[in-house]
């Protein structure tokens, strides 16, 4: 796979990343930011390691990708920013929240599902592919043992996955704070293929348009641009704002 | 039973579908950080003392019949083949497994839920262990826990595994 392809692909995932972060943001009522974000072809021996610490506890919220694609989508955050997470989203303190309690498991569980189909719609919208999120799951393990399923799918198909990592902040009375949240993303090789074909259509089209390649995402653009954009994508079922991906919801 | 955690740094990893192995007179052991549903699987040769361990990740078969660590069918031929160039046996039956992973971490309901790969990564070990005539001494699978799970030749093929909230076991 050319590093080319993946270059053109790049700005529809961070576009995605950052209306993740914004979904989350509304949601919890607090402001988080995308701060880093990444594009890796990893063989599958080191995707653990891409997800921090194997041995390490973590909380993971996973959801697969359904609808015309395939694949899986894994938040990873360490237990205080769960905690925290949780607590924004319940109005309590952090400390005095227990992750594995119904409640808070229910909360996270919302937030990976909200911000895994705000990601998921955006992705979808630009290229054209029905991608649906199923109901997430929460769970606490150590880091390597969440990811080894996922894994364990991938490899079924081939000897590498595509990693795309993020890093949120959550900004706070003016102030920074680190929220290291890992937002793995792993399309299985048949819909990463789809995805980076259709990404690729649309960075040529918004280059001969003479637009930026961050203007291939259709659904920041004016509805007027987005229409000269658009007329590359293949016919796609569409909801009534447009968005051609949907939630689970 | 508790024993001592083996600090970060002085043991060497095994990854996702490699196979390492380890003569009596080496300082570090095997160490399989954060399985979930791989399989550690331990052989070891106790007259000539070598260890070794695969992460397997797959239950089917190498492709091209190769030994291959990844997959639970061809792991064995690869441990055999890494043990003999320190001197293991090469007759299989001489040798003593011990296995411990195989876990379903990510249980969720509906249509989306991943396959039960843990369940038929440890059947799939177990029957390549059974058609070799390997004697299993002990196994820890299953479960919702990943596991660590460390493996030193010093220990006379006993390893070592480590649960989330769970106390460390021997065996």
């Amino acid at each position: 796979m050319s590093s080319e392809r993946l270059a053109r692909f790049r700005p529809l995932v961070v576009s995605a990343l950052e209306r993740a972060g914004t979904s989350l943001s509304e949601m919890a009522g607090i402001q988080i930011e995308v701060t880093s974000s990444s594009l890796d072809l990893v063989p599958l021996a080191q995707v653990p390691s891409s997800a921090g610490s194997a041995e390490a506890v973590a909380v993971g919220i996973y959801v697969a990708m359904t609808g015309q694609g395939q694949g899986h989508v894994l938040l990873l955050m360490d237990e205080p920013v769960a905690q925290q997470l949780a607590g924004a989203l319940l109005f309590e303190e952090p400390s005095g929240v227990c992750i594995t309690d119904e409640l808070p498991a229910s909360a996270l569980a919302e937030a990976g599902n909200v911000s895994c189909s705000a990601f998921m719609n955006l992705l979808g919208d630009a290229t054209g592919i029905l991608l649906e999120v199923t109901p997430p799951a929460v769970v606490q393990d150590m880091r390597g043992a969440i990811v080894d399923a996922i894994v364990a799918d991938v490899a079924l198909l081939g000897d590498e996955a595509l990693v795309i990592g993020t890093r949120f902040n959550l900004i706070s009375e003016g102030e920074s704070q680190a929220l290291d949240v890992r937002f793995l993303v792993i399309p299985s090789p048949e819909t990463l293929e789809q995805l980076l074909t259709r990404a690729n259509a649309l960075a040529v089209a918004a280059s001969e348009r003479g637009l930026k390649p961050d203007d291939m995402v259709v659904s920041r653009l004016p509805r007027s641009e987005a229409k000269s954009v658009t007329e590359v994508r293949p016919t796609a079922t569409r909801d009534a704002e447009g968005l051609v991906g949907r939630t689970s919801r | 039973m508790t024993i001592a955690a083996i600090p970060q740094g002085q043991s060497i990893p095994v990854g996702l579908g490699e196979v390492a192995v380890q003569k009596v007179d080496s300082a570090e052991p095997l160490v399989a950080h954060g399985l979930g549903s791989c399989i550690a699987l331990c052989l070891f040769d106790p007259v000539n003392k070598v260890a070794g361990l695969a992460h397997v990740v797959l239950p089917g078969s190498d492709p091209q019949n190769a030994p291959n660590g990844k997959f639970a069918g061809s792991a064995l031929p690869a441990l055999l083949q890494a043990m003999a160039r320190l001197g293991g046996a090469s007759d299989p039956r001489r040798l003593q497994a011990r296995l411990a992973g195989g876990a379903h971490v990510l249980a969720i309901g509906g249509t989306g839920s991943l396959p039960r790969i843990g369940d038929k990564n440890a059947e799939a070990v177990k029957a390549a262990l059974a058609a070799a005539s390997v004697p299993v001494m002990a196994e820890d699978c299953g479960g919702g826990k990943g596991r660590t799970v460390w493996f030193h030749p010093r220990d006379n093929g006993r390893i070592r595994v480590r649960t989330v909230g769970g106390t460390e076991v021997q065996f």
